[in-house]
C-alpha cells in the first residue's frame, strides 16, 4: 500500500515535471526563433555554406532578368543594380556598362547571363542556372547580365557573418527542439501508463477538470486546428524570411507592427503565448492518449453517441417490426423467425420488381407475382411443419405435468393412508384397554391422555391431507350459487355449543338481504368454522369477536375480527405459513393448518383472503364476487 | 345375539381389534385378510354382515362388493382411510350400505355395525308390515299416521315441532330446504331471523337418528343454501 502510494506519487511528479520540460523547451525554442528572426537574416546561411550556390542568390538572379527583361516595356534604364547589364532589342539599346560586346560581359563567367531565342540562358559556366525566362520577346532581344566577382566575395564575406551570428541561436533553438520532443514523448508514454492508477486517481482524488471527459472530437478539432495552424505559421516565417526578405512575422501576426514595441516586451509575449499554447496542446494529447488507453476513443465522442443511439433506434424498430428477441427462446422459435425475416425480404423484393417491371414490361410483371406465391406457399408450409412440432411438444410437457401432478396426489393419498392405518390400531386398542378390568385410576388416566393425543394426531394428519390436496388442485369443487349470509349464520348455529362455552359473545353485523356468491359451500363452511375457531381459541378472555358482512364495489367482504389473547410477534405473512401458530409455546389445541386450510379453500373458491394485524386485533378478510344473476 | 360378522382388512392388528371389540358385545366374528378370502370365507359360512378395507392386496374392497352384491344381499359396511366425499359416494354407489373412514371411533365402529344388522334381521319382516302412510329413509320410519318415528327399527320419541321439521323434509327427501321455508312451513309465521332457532331443531333432531351428528347420514346441511334429508 504505501510503495504504491509511493510510486503512484512518484509518477504524478514525474509527469508534473515533464509536462513543464515539455513547455519550457517549446518557450525556449519559440524565444529563439523569435529573436533569430529578429536579426533579419536569412536563415539559409546555416545550411548553404557558398553563397553563390544558394537560394537567396538564386532570387536575386531571377529578379535581375526579370527587371531587364521589363526595360523592353518600360523604355528606361535601370538604375542602382548590383549587376552590369546590357539590353537591346533592336530598335532600343540600354546597359549600365557603355559596353555592347558579349565578351566583356562573358568574362564575368562564374555569374554571366544573356537572352537568346526570346529566352534566358545560362553561362556555359555560370553556377547558377537560369529558371527565368520569357518566349514572348521578339527573337532578336539580346541581353546580359553579369554579377562581378568582387560583388560576389563581398556578399559571400557577408553570408559567413551571418551565418556566425545566427548560429548560437540556431543551436539553442534545435538542442532545445530536440529536448522538448524527446520530453512530449515521455510525456505521451506516461499518459498511457497504467491507467487503473490514474482513474482511481481522479475518482478519488482529482473531481474538477477531468481532460479526458471532453468529447473525441473536440479534443480532434482543437488538436487539427493548432496543428494546421502552427505548420502554416512556421512555413509562413520560414518561407518568408527565405523568399522575400525577413519579416517579424510569427504565427501569422507581424508583432512588431502590431505592438511597434520593444525587444523585452515581445520576448514576454512569446513566452505567455507559446506556454499557454503548448499547456493546451499537452492536456489534449494527453486526454487522446488517455482515451485511446482506456479505450473510450470511440464512446467520448459524440459521432459515435449519435451512431449508436440511431442504431439502437433502428434495432428497436426492426424488432417491433419482427419480435426478434421474443424469439431467442427455442430452436423452433428462431427457426420462424429466420423465417418471417425471410419472406418478408423476399415479399419486399418481389413487390418491388413487380411494381418496376409493370411500369416497362407489363408481361414480365406476372414473374414476381407467381414467385411471390411460391415464398408465399414456402413460408406457409415452413410454419405449420414448426407449429406441429411446437404442438407436440406442449402436449409432451403437458401430459408429463399432469403425470407428475398425478403423482404429487397420489403420492399425498398414499402417506395419508398409511398414516392413517396406524392411527386406527392406536384408537381401537386404546379403546380396547381402557375396558380392561382391572385397571388402576392412573391407568385410566394415561389412557384419557393418549386417547386425547391420538385424536389430535388424526386431525392433523386429516387437516395435511386436506391442504395438501387443495393446494395441488386436484380437490374437486362442487360451484353453487350460495347466501353467504346464510352460510355464516349456518356456521355460528352449529358452532353454538363452543361458542358458549368459550364465553365469548358475538358480534354479528349481517345485512338484511341475502349475498349470492359462486361458491362450494362445503369449503366455505371449513373456512368459517376454521376462522371462527380461531377466533374462539386465541381470543382475549371477555372479548367480543365481530363478524361483518359488507358489500363493496361488486364483491361481498365479509371479516372476521378478534382481540388476540396473546402478544402478537408475528407478521400476516408468517402466520399463514403451515403450522404456523400465534402462541409461540404452541400450548394450545390445533394443528396450526386453519389458517392455511381457510386460506386455500378460500382461494379454490375464487375468493381473495387477507390477514392484517393492528394493535392487538387479529382482522381476517375475505372477498368474493357477487353472484347477482 | 350371536350373528356373525366378516371382517376384512389387510392389516391383522386392526381386524384384532375390530374382532375384540365385536366379540365383547357377543358377535360371532370371521377374519379374512384380502378380497378373495373373503369372498371364499362368505361362500362357505353363514354370515350377516360385512367390515370391508377398501386399499388390500389381490382384491381391493370396492371390487370384492361388487363380486358379493352378484349373490348376496348382506350389510357391507366399506372401511377406509380415504376420506373424500367422491371415495364415499364411489363405494355405496358399488353397492356398500355404509361407509366409516379410518381412524374411526369404536363405539361409532359398533352403533352402526348393530344398527345395520338390526335393520336387515329384524325390520327384515317389518317391511311387509308397512302401512302405505309410512316414509321410509334407509333405517328411519316415520309413520305419518301415528306420527310416531324409529330409528333401526327402535322408537325415537319427538317434539311436535321436531316432527313436523322431519316430515316436511322425509316426505321431500333429497329437496333443499331454507331456514325461512322450514319456519313459514312449520311455525306457520312469517321468518325473520330464524337460522338459529331452526339450527337448533335441527341438530336436536341429528342428536336423535344419526349415529355420528358431526357426520350425519340422513339430515345434512347444505352449506349457504338450506337443509335436506338424503335421499337414499
Amino acid at each position: 500500500m504505501v510503495t504504491k502510494l509511493k510510486n503512484f506519487n512518484f509518477n504524478k511528479n514525474t509527469k508534473a515535471v515533464i509536462f513543464f520540460l515539455v513547455i519550457i523547451f517549446f518557450v525556449i525554442a519559440m524565444l529563439q526563433l523569435q529573436l533569430g528572426l529578429q536579426k533579419k537574416i536569412d536563415p539559409e546561411c546555416l545550411v548553404e555554406p557558398e553563397f553563390y550556390q544558394s537560394k537567396a542568390f538564386n532570387k536575386e538572379v531571377n529578379d535581375a532578368m526579370r527587371l531587364v527583361s521589363l526595360i523592353a516595356f518600360q523604355h528606361k534604364q535601370l538604375d542602382q543594380v548590383p549587376f552590369y547589364y546590357y539590353f537591346n532589342n533592336g530598335s532600343e539599346e540600354y546597359s549600365n556598362k557603355d559596353e555592347t560586346d558579349r565578351a566583356f560581359y562573358e568574362q564575368f563567367n562564374r555569374a554571366f547571363f544573356y537572352m537568346e531565342e526570346g529566352a534566358w540562358r545560362d553561362g556555359e559556366n555560370a553556377y547558377r542556372k537560369a529558371d527565368f525566362g520569357y518566349e514572348l520577346f521578339k527573337k532578336k532581344t539580346v541581353a546580359y547580365i553579369a554579377y562581378t566577382d568582387y560583388y560576389l566575395e563581398t556578399r559571400q564575406r557577408q553570408w559567413d557573418q551571418d551565418r556566425k551570428s545566427l548560429m548560437p541561436y540556431a543551436i539553442v533553438l534545435c538542442v532545445s527542439a530536440l529536448l522538448g520532443v524527446a520530453a512530449l514523448i515521455a510525456f505521451c508514454i506516461l499518459a498511457v501508463r497504467d491507467p487503473q492508477e490514474l482513474r482511481e486517481s481522479q475518482k478519488g482524488k482529482e473531481p474538477g477538470f477531468r481532460p479526458e471527459k471532453i468529447h473525441t472530437e473536440a479534443l480532434l478539432l482543437a488538436l487539427g486546428f493548432g496543428v494546421w495552424w502552427f505548420i502554416t505559421g512556421m512555413a509562413g516565417i520560414i518561407g518568408k524570411g527565405i523568399a522575400l526578405g525577413i519579416k517579424m512575422d510569427m504565427f501569422g501576426v507581424n508583432f512588431l507592427e502590431l505592438f511597434s514595441a520593444d525587444n523585452g516586451t515581445i520576448a514576454i509575449f512569446i513566452v505567455v503565448v507559446s506556454a499557454l499554447a503548448g499547456a493546451l496542446f499537452l492536456i489534449i494529447i494527453y486526454s487522446l492518449l488517455r482515451k485511446w488507453r482506456e479505450k473510450t476513443l470511440l464512446q467520448d465522442s459524440i459521432l459515435y453517441r449519435i451512431i449508436s443511439k440511431l442504431r439502437r433506434l433502428i434495432a428497436g424498430a426492426a424488432r417491433y417490426l419482427c419480435y426478434g428477441d421474443l424469439f431467442q427462446q427455442s430452436s423452433y422459435a428462431m427457426n420462424l423467425y429466420y423465417r418471417q425475416i425471410c419472406f418478408l425480404a423476399l415479399t419486399i423484393f418481389n413487390i418491388t420488381l413487380g411494381v418496376y417491371l409493370s411500369t416497362k414490361l407489363i408481361l414480365w410483371a406476372i414473374l414476381p407475382f407467381v414467385a411471390e406465391i411460391l415464398v408465399i406457399a414456402w413460408y406457409t408450409v415452413g410454419n405449420k411443419r414448426i407449429y406441429d412440432m411446437i404442438d407436440q411438444e406442449i402436449r409432451r410437457r403437458t401430459e408429463e405435468q399432469i403425470k407428475s401432478e398425478r403423482m404429487k396426489v397420489e403420492l399425498v393419498t398414499n402417506v395419508s393412508h398409511d398414516l392413517k392405518t396406524p392411527i386406527t390400531s392406536i384408537v381401537s386398542f386404546l379403546d380396547l384397554l381402557s375396558k380392561e378390568e382391572p385397571l388402576s385410576e392412573a391407568g385410566r388416566d394415561y389412557i384419557r391422555i393418549l386417547q386425547e393425543k391420538s385424536e389430535r394426531l388424526n386431525k392433523i394428519v386429516t387437516d395435511l391431507f386436506d391442504l395438501a390436496k387443495s393446494t395441488s388442485g386436484d380437490m374437486t369443487l362442487k360451484l353453487e350459487k350460495i347466501d353467504l349470509g346464510k352460510l355464516i349464520n349456518q356456521t355460528l348455529a352449529d358452532m353454538e355449543d363452543r361458542i358458549v362455552a368459550s364465553g365469548l359473545s358475538l358480534k354479528m353485523i349481517l345485512l338484511e338481504t341475502p349475498v349470492y356468491i359462486q361458491a362450494d359451500g362445503n369449503k366455505l363452511y371449513r373456512v368459517f368454522q376454521n376462522l371462527i375457531d380461531n377466533a374462539i381459541k386465541y381470543s382475549m378472555a371477555g372479548t367480543r369477536v365481530y363478524i361483518e358482512l359488507t358489500l363493496l364495489e361488486g364483491r361481498a367482504i365479509a371479516s372476521i375480527k378478534n382481540i388476540a389473547g396473546y402478544d402478537m410477534t408475528f407478521t400476516p405473512q408468517d402466520i399463514l405459513q403451515r403450522f404456523a401458530r400465534g402462541d409461540l409455546a404452541r400450548t394450545s389445541e390445533g394443528s396450526g393448518l386453519g389458517l392455511s386450510i381457510a386460506e386455500s379453500y378460500t382461494k379454490l373458491c375464487g375468493g381473495d383472503f387477507q390477514v392484517e394485524l393492528e394493535g392487538d386485533m387479529f382482522k381476517v378478510f375475505l372477498s368474493f364476487a357477487l353472484d347477482n344473476e | 345375539m350371536g350373528a356373525r360378522i366378516l371382517v376384512v382388512d389387510d392389516d391383522r392388528e386392526i381386524v384384532k381389534a375390530i374382532d375384540k371389540l365385536l366379540s365383547m358385545e357377543g358377535y360371532e366374528v370371521l377374519k379374512a385378510y384380502n378380497g378373495m378370502e373373503a369372498i371364499d370365507t362368505l361362500m362357505s359360512n353363514d354370515v350377516q354382515l360385512l367390515l370391508l378395507d377398501i386399499m388390500m392386496p389381490r382384491l381391493d374392497g370396492l371390487s370384492t362388493t361388487m363380486k358379493i352384491r352378484e349373490k348376496r344381499n348382506i350389510p357391507i359396511i366399506l372401511l377406509s382411510a380415504k376420506s373424500e366425499d367422491s371415495d364415499k359416494i364411489l363405494g355405496l354407489t358399488m353397492g356398500a350400505d355404509d361407509y366409516i373412514t379410518k381412524p374411526y371411533h369404536p363405539q361409532e365402529l359398533l352403533a352402526r355395525v348393530k344398527s345395520h344388522l338390526r335393520r336387515y334381521l329384524v325390520l327384515g319382516d317389518a317391511v311387509n308390515h308397512l302401512q302405505s302412510t309410512d316414509i321410509i329413509i334407509g333405517g328411519l320410519i316415520l309413520d305419518t299416521a301415528a306420527k310416531l318415528l324409529s330409528v333401526d327399527g327402535d322408537p325415537v320419541k319427538l317434539t311436535a315441532t321436531e316432527y313436523k321439521i322431519l316430515e316436511l323434509l322425509m316426505s321431500h327427501a333429497g329437496r333443499v330446504f331454507s331456514a325461512e321455508e322450514i319456519y313459514e312451513r312449520v311455525w306457520n309465521e312469517p321468518a325473520y331471523s330464524i337460522e338459529n332457532t331452526v339450527m337448533v331443531h335441527i341438530r336436536r333432531i341429528r342428536e336423535k337418528i344419526e349415529i355420528n351428528p358431526k357426520e350425519p347420514n340422513y339430515l345434512k346441511v347444505v352449506w349457504g343454501i338450506g337443509y335436506k334429508i338424503e335421499k337414499l
